[in-house]
């Protein structure tokens, strides 16, 4: 059994050196985002370090990307404990032995290496909550994903994030699980009482956390609280003014230089649209776009629901995540801290976005596999 | 369904993008010209006052000296002094960094004088925050007794511009001022310069050189 597997992942492997459309945009993304790391770090110290940080990333996700497309879809399937567990356990044990940056507990640090847990466990997030769902489906009588399972996976995963707390991470898996539960046969009244638990989270949240409080409250009207909470918000609109059609970088793009915080991570979109315009922006947005396109019309064309969501679910988490933080820089979403996959600096989340990239790739492969020599030439 | 909702997103996204860059985009840059673009007068060089054989008397000289805006707290600000010793190991810095007062930035700290140009690339190459190189003129005097000095007169600086208050410089003022220049300068949330950002919108002239009866001693 096992050399056959072995034999297959050595296959895919090979694979690798094809031109892969994922792998390919991933790279040309990275390369951006370190393009809009220098941009916005140049003139400190810590330019180099920063871009040098990124490329080495943005290396080690194609090889992440290269070893998860190799792993037979099937390993990932049986082993989903040890997939999910692993992480999932960082994530509540960040908790005791994290570091505190920004106000929340989210990393582990050792000699100046720093891993997030909330971005590792992205991919396995989606695939823990397929199986889940996709199980706990075929014991319901009707072959739907009843509330339980998908009440459960939400609190097993979003209770440790809001513990640290990371409402931007708490948004991401949120909505990723809605996308998975809809695309799985989920019931519109369950959706509802999910949405109605949601709001009343988000009112909780807002009661325990005075911060979160000021911003939301800054974010209904950000000039009124232009020198306090506001500030971010006014930040992330002139930066795009900046930008203006083509990127007329105002003074040499330095307003995100000068004013917007953390310009290389959570506010990097809005330091690109100040480098590139409107005109140089709408590609990218229309590449997320595609994400989801791409990864929809290969779900569709999936027999095993596991596949099927899985591929949709890692489409959905990428773009979800990527509109979410472009919504959060144009101000439709009220500022917290989120990183755009492939551009943010951090290693974490793109080694996340890469293994999400292989896995949802291996899952097609997969597909492609069961349907025989004809679906295999279209995998490969 | 999820990919409507998609294409939904993506519409609202690009609609925003359109605004803000678009069509507001010239409201926003003129609330950032007002809130963040300073206009400064470039100091005129004042004119050389010469003796009757042509030699110098009084000149005014251009020096560059360093600048330390300084970060409020006392821990970053001696954080970042102990980089700035560390990449500039010449430099004298103080060693007792005062807090600045309550909700108050603290005044720029001058850490160095009449810097050489080696200096000034080291500065640059170290491209360390807060460091910041600005140019200001000095009046210089051949040695003489304090009577010659007296006649030769004393000035003033005053928004860039220098003032003959007394004795030769008072008398020829009009000719040894200068029209001062204008620059104009991004500052970030600190009111600190964005240096990348200056630009001369006017240039300075320079005074003319008047020639005395007076002679310079030996």
């Amino acid at each position: 059994m096992f050399p056959t597997e072995l034999r297959l992942a050595l296959r895919r492997l090979l694979t690798f050196l094809r031109p892969s459309l994922p792998a390919l945009a991933a790279l040309i993304v990275g390369l951006w985002g370190c393009v809009a790391i220098h941009a916005v770090t140049s003139g400190g110290a810590s330019s180099r370090h920063f871009v040098a940080r990124q490329l080495l990333w943005v290396l080690v996700g194609l090889v992440v990307f290269a070893v998860t497309r190799a792993v037979p879809f099937d390993i990932y399937r049986r082993h989903v404990l040890w997939f999910a567990g692993v992480p999932y356990v960082a994530l509540w044990l960040v908790l005791l032995l994290g570091i505190r940056i920004n106000g929340m507990r989210g990393w582990f640090a050792w000699r100046g290496l720093f891993c997030q847990p909330s971005e590792l466990c992205k991919p396995v997030f989606v695939l823990a909550s397929v199986v889940c769902l996709v199980r706990c489906r075929r014991r319901d009588v009707e072959g739907r994903p009843g509330l339980l399972p998908v009440s459960g996976c939400a609190l097993a995963w979003l209770v440790p994030l809001v513990l640290q707390p990371d409402f931007g991470a708490v948004l991401v898996y949120s909505m990723t699980l809605v996308v998975l539960y809809w695309c799985l046969g989920g019931r519109l009244r369950h959706l509802l009482v999910g949405l109605g638990a949601g709001v009343a989270g988000a009112a909780l949240i807002l009661w325990r956390h005075p911060y979160v409080r000021r911003r939301f409250i800054a974010f209904l009207d950000p000039e009124k609280y232009a020198t306090g909470s506001g500030w971010h918000m006014l930040q992330f609109r002139r930066s795009l003014a900046a930008g203006g059609w083509f990127g007329h970088s105002w003074e040499m793009g330095s307003w995100s230089r000068a004013y917007l915080p953390l310009g290389h991570s959570d506010s990097v979109f809005a330091n690109m649209a100040e480098l590139v315009g409107f005109v140089g922006l709408v590609p990218f947005v229309v590449l997320i776009l595609a994400w989801v396109v791409y990864a929809h019309s290969r779900a569709r064309k999936c027999a095993s629901p596991e596949n099927a969501g899985t591929i949709l679910g890692l489409g959905a988490l990428v773009a979800g995540q990527g509109f979410i933080h472009l919504s959060v820089n144009l101000g439709l979403l009220p500022p917290t801290g989120i990183t755009l996959p492939l551009v943010s600096y951090g290693g974490s989340s793109l080694v996340a976005t890469m293994f999400a990239f292989g896995m949802l790739e291996s899952a097609w492969l997969d597909e492609c596999e069961a349907t025989g020599p004809e679906g295999q030439a279209k995998g490969m | 369904m999820v990919l409507f909702a998609f294409v939904l997103w993506f519409l609202l996204i690009v609609g925003c993008m359109a605004q803000f860059m678009v069509v507001r985009g010239s409201r926003e840059m003129s609330a950032m010209t007002r809130e963040s673009v300073v206009y400064r007068k470039i100091p005129a060089l004042r004119g050389r006052l010469l003796d009757r054989d042509g030699r110098p008397l009084a000149w005014s000289v251009r020096r560059v000296r360093l600048l330390w805006d300084r970060p409020a707290g006392v821990d970053s600000a001696q954080a970042t002094g102990e980089e700035i010793r560390a990449a500039l190991p010449w430099l004298v810095l103080t060693p007792a960094i005062e807090p600045a007062p309550e909700g108050e930035m603290p005044a720029p700290v001058v850490l160095a004088r009449d810097l050489s140009w080696q200096q000034v690339r080291e500065v640059k190459a170290a491209r360390l925050r807060g460091l910041r190189i600005e140019g200001y003129v000095e009046r210089s005097h051949a040695p003489g007794p304090p009577e010659a000095l007296g006649r030769l007169g004393i000035i003033r600086w005053e928004d860039g511009r220098s003032f003959g208050m007394s004795g030769l410089e008072r008398e020829h003022d009009a000719l040894l001022a200068g029209q001062p220049g204008l620059y104009r300068v991004v500052t970030d949330k600190h009111g600190r310069w964005v240096p990348e950002t200056w630009r001369v919108i006017q240039p300075m002239r320079p005074g003319y050189d008047v020639h005395v009866s007076l002679a310079r001693g030996r």
